[in-house]
């Protein structure tokens, strides 16, 4: 037990720096955001907007073009940022750590290592983009939509992680990873939209769907959140799940 | 010194890519002190027999045993882009549960021998090419293994190092360790026990 914690603490430390040495993607986490608030910052009125959320069922909301509009682009921005993070951790080093496992890893703790290091980045993630949030708008209840923030980089996060794991190379995954970013959390969980959308049943089940939806509950309403945080929970799971079978087959080495 | 009991064995190895038969029934034995050389034109499976001798491919017949503490060098290098030599050390000593006083014995000692001292602390996206392949080449020799598996191990050394390669072969080749060494070219034939040339799936020991 001593040695596997030892293994996963020198793993953990040696892909963290490796991250934090990626200048595409630190770039990416401190420019992406910044740009994209500001942009949405620029480009919004004060009007008041009328728009609905599952999560509050036929109740009509109204808020400001802006503030509705800052949160969703954080949301959106986000759910890119993490899941890129976690994508690059997987995917590139992939055949590496596969002659680690033939040194003598397990699988299992360069597993540990990497979703401790994807944890630790959608936090800071989630904390970065928070913080810069009340620079144009300052929620009531900014804990509950630090949270929804948190859980988006969480299921983004263990998303981008088992695109890393399937995927063969860079190009297919990130566009994967951009494609799916853009039409779930760019467009399809803006909830302007998901009010009048013919098919509210398939944008519930997407992956940015409940974190979206604890961020504008909290920020909007009164309402408690915690099946939204449940049901974001199951889908970081999932997705976590899923991401560490494929990785596990993928660096697996019959030893003998 | 040969022995009876091979400490690598390989029997009946057989792969197939789609149609074509790259391993058709290989048989190999290696002892303890021995190094054999496996020659062969680009593309004929030298590369994909010592993958499956190191366990990293399976085959679709045959099997393989090894020891535990087997080393393989990969042909093209394996290594993480933004890590130092020093970090990737660090991993591999993980790896093997070597303590840090040996580790730092250990990965000075390969430094000095395979000639990259001074580029310990760079990343590895900075190095050359054959500074990479030093570094991979001195991963596989780091566990000190019974076994080394290698892999066009000296593709883009320069002369000096090349002949520092085949002493350290030497030495430790005399404490009993095996080695089987993959290269489409051989300029010495006196540096091997036995040499053998891979084709049509074949292993045929060169006259």
């Amino acid at each position: 037990m001593r040695r596997m914690a030892h293994r996963v603490r020198v793993s953990a430390r040696l892909v963290a720096l490796e991250l934090m040495r990626n200048r595409i993607a630190v770039g990416l986490l401190l420019v992406l955001p910044t740009v994209f608030y500001l942009v949405v910052f620029m480009t919004t009125g004060d009007r008041s907007i009328d728009f609905q959320l599952s999560a509050t069922g036929r109740d009509v909301l109204a808020a400001s073009e802006r503030d509705l509009s800052m949160l969703f682009i954080g949301m959106a921005s986000i759910s890119g940022v993490s899941a890129f993070l976690a994508f690059v951790l997987v995917l590139r080093p992939g055949r590496t750590d596969r002659r680690l496992v033939f040194e003598g890893y397990h699988p299992l703790e360069l597993l540990f290592a990497k979703m401790l290091v994807v944890l630790v980045a959608a936090l800071a993630v989630a904390f970065y983009i928070t913080a810069l949030l009340p620079l144009f708008f300052r929620p009531p209840r900014s804990f509950g939509v630090f949270a929804g923030f948190l859980l988006a980089s969480l299921v983004y996060g263990g998303l981008g992680m088992a695109i890393g794991a399937v995927a063969r190379r860079d190009l297919e995954g990130i566009l994967f990873i951009l494609l799916l970013v853009n039409i779930d959390a760019g467009w399809l969980q803006n909830p302007v939209f998901y009010g009048h959308a013919h098919n509210q049943g398939l944008i519930r089940i997407l992956p940015g769907h409940h974190p979206g939806q604890v961020s504008m509950v909290s920020a909007f309403t009164e309402q408690g959140v915690l099946p939204e945080v449940v049901a974001s929970l199951f889908y970081v799971a999932a997705f976590f799940l899923i991401a560490g079978a494929v990785y596990w087959r993928k660096v697996y080495v019959r030893t003998r | 010194m040969v022995r009876a009991e091979p400490i690598l064995m390989a029997r009946g190895l057989r792969l197939r890519f789609g149609r074509r038969r790259v391993l058709d029934g290989i048989d190999l034995d290696l002892f303890p002190g021995q190094v054999l050389g496996i020659a062969g034109e680009n593309g004929c499976g030298k590369t994909t027999l010592i993958r499956v001798l190191a366990g990293m491919l399976l085959p679709s017949g045959g099997i393989v045993r090894r020891p535990d503490a087997t080393g393989y060098a990969p042909q093209v290098p394996l290594l993480y882009d933004h890590l130092s030599p020093r970090e990737h050390f660090s991993y591999f000593a993980a790896a093997h549960d070597i303590p840090t006083h040996l580790r730092r014995d250990r990965a000075k000692a390969l430094l000095r021998q395979l000639r990259f001292e001074g580029w310990e602390s760079e990343r590895v996206s900075t190095l050359s090419e054959g500074t990479r392949q030093k570094l991979n080449l001195a991963l596989a020799l780091f566990s000190d293994p019974a076994v080394l598996l290698l892999d066009e191990p000296y593709a883009g050394f320069e002369w000096e190092t090349y002949l520092r390669f085949w002493d350290y072969l030497e030495e430790i080749r005399a404490t009993g360790k095996a080695v089987i060494l993959v290269s489409h070219l051989f300029y010495e034939r006196s540096n091997f026990d036995r040499l053998f040339e891979l084709e049509a799936g074949t292993l045929r020991e060169a006259s």
